[in-house]
């Protein structure tokens, strides 16, 4: 095993791979904000609340109806993207003829709302959930073991952030989306029901946070108010990368991630802060972000 | 005689307090190319858009093909194969030309086929992956035209299809028009270019301050050059 100025190799190898795990959840966080942000136009604070219902809704599957985890990773988004759909359609789907700050305000009391009845409902505790069967133990991979938990979720966060810049870049689909961000009327004009994408992809973008929480039941503890602190870092990241490009969300988040991890290794009590210290460069250096336009 | 495509009665429309169209009503027939003229301000495009069902508030009544579309929302007329092609072109910058060109659902047996728009335009085809954008303006104005015909349009809404372009890519455009026309599409075209307008359209009428103030036919246009001119202010 080799060293870099007194480091282990483990170390830094282990810390890479815990800020890859942190960078999938930025990436997937920050995607389903930039596609919300890209459609609506609003920066969408509850998303945290979103994440967390995502583990709840997890947890609560397998308490009450004991359903796994495979099947929550499908269930518990469509639920929580489903509620999503609702609250659009009932609430802020009236706001959009509003300044935009409108939007912003009500999503900030929404998370509140959400948060304070789940707190009320299920109590400030954390809920523990364990890892499923098949993820449990390490991989050997020859210059490490890799938690195999910890794998998966950065594989399949990788595979899902992918999946989502296709279907946006490169379908039919993606195609009404990347025109009605420009120019909604017109899409409009050419027969395509933009009201209707506005609610998916509101749902969708919802969803994308609830899978999030789906991966995290398992890492941290099931908590009411475990979106808080993490979006705190995820809207950073989201200055740091711009609202305007779903790559630059996935590549930011991920590098970011990398960045954190190897600061532990380095500098460890600037790690909780090296993502601030890149935003307000980037902020002095370039105002809309790395890959903003 | 042809059967009207599109009955437009009393229409009055504004932005926030202002009066921007008073009482206007036209009428169009099929295989026509009809052309509203008239200053900067007239209200020209807002009654394109009125047309197109985007416009937020107005009053009075539209046909289509003998329908009323009236307030209808906007992808609901699109849908009934009327087709607008705003003054800015509307080519989206985050499409490929191909996208730009296939992205309207298409409708109605009238829809083009691929192939049919290639022949028509071979450098849609040639630059089918570079950027909309990318494209120069003249091209910008044959995909925007393409991508109605893409769509299965029976009716063309065209807000000034010539402006800022060359005079050989404005005699294309004539060109192109006038082969839509034979081939039995219907077309409203906004102009401040009246020479251009003469030598396409069928019908003309002339707004001023949100009115419909003449109307008149391609031979009384003819005879009367001199003085359609002066009361556009050219
Ligand atoms: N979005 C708008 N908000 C407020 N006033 C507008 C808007 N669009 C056009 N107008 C006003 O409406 C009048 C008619 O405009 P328009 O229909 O664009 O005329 P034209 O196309 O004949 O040049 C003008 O006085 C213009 O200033
Ligand atoms: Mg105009």
């Amino acid at each position: 095993m080799f060293e870099i100025v007194g480091i282990s190799s483990q170390a830094l190898l282990g810390q890479l791979v815990l800020g890859l795990v942190n960078g999938s959840f930025y990436a997937m966080l920050s995607l389903g904000l930039a596609l919300i942000f890209g459609m609506l136009h609003i920066i969408n604070f509850a998303h945290g609340a979103f994440y967390m219902l995502g583990s709840f809704a997890t947890w609560l599957l397998m308490q009450w109806l004991g359903v796994n985890y495979w099947l929550a990773l499908v269930l518990a988004p469509l639920m929580v993207g489903v509620l999503g759909v609702m609250l659009e359609k009932a609430f802020i789907s009236r706001l959009y003829s509003l300044n935009h700050l409108f939007g912003l305000l009500f999503t900030f009391g929404l998370a509140l709302f959400i948060e304070g009845t789940m707190h009320e409902i299920l109590g400030g505790i954390s809920k523990p959930y364990s890892v499923p069967e098949a993820l449990q133990g390490a991989l050997n991979l020859g210059f490490m073991y890799l938690p195999t938990y910890r794998g998966w979720v950065i594989v399949f966060s990788l595979a899902v952030c992918l999946t989502t810049w296709f279907v946006v870049e490169k379908t039919k689909l993606g195609s009404y989306l990347r025109a009605a961000t420009e120019n909604p009327a017109l899409v409009e004009q050419f027969g395509i029901n933009v009201p209707l994408l506005i609610t998916l992809t509101y749902g969708a973008g919802v969803a994308l946070a609830a899978l999030s929480g789906v991966l995290a039941a398992p890492l941290y503890q099931v908590n009411p108010h475990m979106g808080v602190n993490l979006m705190i870092t995820v809207f950073a990241v989201v200055v740091i990368g711009g609202m305007g490009s779903l790559g630059g969300a996935i590549i930011t988040g991920f590098m970011l991630g990398i960045a954190e991890g190897l600061t532990k290794v380095f500098y460890p009590p600037a790690s909780n802060l090296v993502i601030f210290v890149v935003m307000a460069l980037v902020l002095v250096a370039r105002p809309n972000g790395l890959f903003g336009k | 005689m042809n059967k009207a495509v599109l009955e437009v009665s009393r229409l009055n429309a504004g932005y926030s307090e202002i009066n921007v169209l008073k009482d206007v009503s036209l009428t169009v027939k099929e295989h026509e190319v009809v052309t509203l003229l008239g200053r900067n301000g007239a209200g020209k495009t807002t009654t394109l858009k009125a047309m197109a069902g985007l416009l937020d508030d107005y009053e009075g009544h539209i046909r289509f093909f003998g329908e009323p579309i009236t307030k209808l929302p906007a992808y609901r007329i699109g849908r009934k194969g009327l087709g607008y092609c705003p003054e800015e072109r509307g080519i989206f910058s985050s499409l490929t030309v191909r996208e730009n060109l296939t992205l309207p659902p298409r409708t109605g047996d009238a829809a083009w086929s691929l192939d049919a728009i290639y022949q028509l335009f071979p450098k849609l085809k040639d630059r089918g992956g570079s950027i909309g954008t990318k494209l120069s303006g003249g091209e910008q104005q044959m995909l925007a035209i393409a991508r109605l015909l893409y769509s299965g349009a029976r009716l063309l809404l065209l807000d000034e299809p010539t402006e800022g372009l060359a005079p050989v890519i404005v005699k294309q455009i004539g060109r192109l028009l006038l082969e839509l026309k034979a081939k039995g599409l219907t077309v409203v075209l906004v102009e401040q270019n009246f020479n251009f307008a003469l030598k396409v359209s069928d019908r003309f009428y002339v707004l001023d301050q949100g009115e419909v103030v003449a109307s008149f036919d391609r031979e009384y246009a003819l005879r009367n050059k001199e003085q359609i001119n002066s009361m556009l202010g050219v």
